[in-house]
């Protein structure tokens, strides 16, 4: 009777114990105290609510951005109010900015040519139903193991759904022969919008052409992360919303906006993912050692592409270490996620 | 046992304020260090947590009434959430060069050399399962982390028990691989075991 298991279970058994014994010890993490309180408000408050009024189901979780709003104006408007007095008064704002006004003075001028061109281009002409197509070459170090390791160059499709409501199904990507459905923004359980995070052609043309206008709602509503510094947080998010099909007075803005960044510098030596020389701007992260670079076309000012590396030695990488880099091959409107341009 | 977790089941499907309260008090760490060894991340793992048991609330009529723990329902909903995580990474070139360093906890200095320890395990971790796929990191993370028997990890990923079975026989067939691969004579081990030591090789090689 002692030897009451079958060799199956047995088996089974053999392959749970043995899996325990090859890897490494799962430690048990604490969720932070304050964390977990505000969670557990959050789900009170949600269940609270539900029944209080039993109508519409629990909307998206609060995020960061949405918490601090006032600081971040704050900030936006102290940031302004810096770049209009130039050089001398700046650090009083009190802010991580280490951009001087006079290293941006270059970089300006470039902008606004780059924008001035952006303006020119016609407009097209989008529908909500339609999608806006992308094709990249990308290449991103993997970090995993503790040490950089560049992948390969690989070819990036990505199909954007253009219907302004909530979606559950953002649109496709194709990568490596893979495709995968793009997911809404985790958080947004009932689909997720047009907006920052998933910024339709229509959303971008909505968009403060006003440089200064534009620059304060982006420092408004870039979302906050954690060990991200400000200034480097929008500059990022302007990189997130260039490339793709973009209205051309948007662009201009944008462009002109980035330039108000403290921080943000011409870069004559910066390429993009295949080797394209431009006109570069860029800006470094110090917090994290950090240069990202996008480079621009030297006629018409289109965006081509950009790569971040280090740059000071890091435990994972040495400095000048590539990161991640792209490059834009096409863009277009297609009716149908997953269809080619040359067929639509 | 049996009764009272039934009795849990019906409360929570009734939408009973403190089933849930309790629920969570119960299981959110549980929740949230699945997450964390599924991501990678604290802020991701988190956010999971979180969206974890608001989900549970919005679709709490489907809980049956039998059934036993809650568990593997959350941990499903959880697993669920990490993989869209895990994709919608694949979108932001600069996630990984930019993680923020370990959880923000009050500062005392014994939990900062804890915090360093943390990334490190946590890493040793995501190294070990990065090996995987997708389907066999789940079952695992479930089966042998979690703690959920077969019957409950196959609950939770709405798959057959005889599935799990084999995934699970997968993984332990591709990590025994992977440590002998990883097995050089000479290689200072210690008392490691093999593949604990594959796991914690990129984490010696920084600290030298």
């Amino acid at each position: 009777m002692k030897d009451r298991t079958t060799s199956t279970s047995w088996e089974r058994r053999g392959d749970r114990e043995e899996i325990a014994r090859l890897l490494p010890p799962p430690a048990d993490w604490d969720v932070p105290r304050e964390q977990h309180l505000r969670h557990k408000e959050l789900l009170m408050h949600t269940i609270d609510r539900d029944q209080a009024i039993h109508t519409r189901p629990a909307r998206r979780l609060l995020r960061p951005a949405l918490l601090a709003p006032a600081t971040a104006l704050a900030l936006a408007c102290a940031l302004t109010a810096g770049i209009a007095l130039t050089d001398s008064d700046k650090g009083s704002s009190g802010t991580a900015s280490h951009g001087a006004a006079t290293d941006m003075q270059p970089a300006a001028a470039l902008l606004d040519r780059i924008s001035a061109a952006a303006g020119e281009h016609p407009a097209p002409t989008v529908r909500d139903d339609q999608f806006v197509y992308t094709k990249e070459k990308t290449r991103s170090a993997d970090l995993t193991t503790g040490k950089a390791v560049l992948g390969p160059l690989t070819d990036r499709e990505v199909w954007n759904a253009q219907e302004p409501g909530r979606l559950l199904k953002l649109g496709l990507i194709r990568e490596d022969g893979e495709t995968f459905p793009i997911n809404a923004e985790l958080g947004d359980t009932h689909g997720t919008a047009a907006g920052i995070n998933r910024p339709t052609y229509h959303w971008l043309r909505s968009l403060p052409t006003d440089p200064d206008k534009l620059l304060t709602y982006l420092y408004t509503k870039t979302p906050h992360a954690q060990g991200r510094e400000r200034d480097q947080a929008v500059f990022e998010q302007i990189g997130s919303l260039l490339g793709g099909v973009m209205p051309p007075r948007t662009a201009a803005a944008l462009y002109r906006a980035a330039a108000k960044i403290p921080g943000v510098t011409p870069a004559p030596k910066a390429r993009d993912a295949i080797g394209r020389q431009g006109l570069g701007i860029a800006r470094d992260d110090t917090r994290y050692g950090i240069r990202t670079e996008w480079v621009f076309d030297k006629k018409d000012y289109a965006f081509l592409g950009s790569r971040s590396y280090l740059t000071k030695d890091e435990s994972y990488g040495e400095s000048g270490t590539l990161l991640s880099s792209s490059a834009e091959l096409e863009h277009a409107v297609v009716d149908k996620a997953g269809e080619s341009p040359a067929a639509g | 046992m049996k009764d009272s977790e039934n009795e849990v089941r019906r409360r929570v499907r009734e939408g009973d304020r403190a089933a849930f309260a309790q629920l969570y008090e119960e299981f959110a760490r549980v929740v949230y260090n699945h997450a964390l060894r599924l991501t990678g991340d604290w802020s991701t793992a988190e956010e999971i947590m979180s969206e974890t048991f608001l989900a549970a609330w919005r679709t709490r009529t489907r809980v049956r009434d039998d059934g036993g723990s809650l568990l593997p329902w959350l941990l499903g909903i959880a697993t669920h959430k990490a993989d869209n995580a895990r994709r919608s990474r694949r979108r932001r070139q600069l996630f990984l060069a930019r993680q923020p360093p370990p959880p923000s906890v009050e500062d005392f200095a014994p939990q900062l050399a804890g915090r360093i320890d943390d990334a490190r395990r946590l890493r040793a971790v995501q190294v070990a399962l990065d090996r995987l796929r997708r389907q066999e990191r789940e079952v695992l993370a479930l089966c042998v982390w979690a703690g959920l028997d077969y019957q409950q990890t196959a609950e939770a990923l709405g798959i057959a028990v005889g599935t799990v079975r084999s995934r699970l026989s997968r993984a332990r067939k591709r990590l025994a691989r992977l440590a002998e691969e990883n097995l050089e004579p000479g290689s200072a081990c210690g008392e490691m075991t093999s593949a604990a030591a594959i796991a914690a090789l990129p984490v010696r090689e920084e600290l030298t």
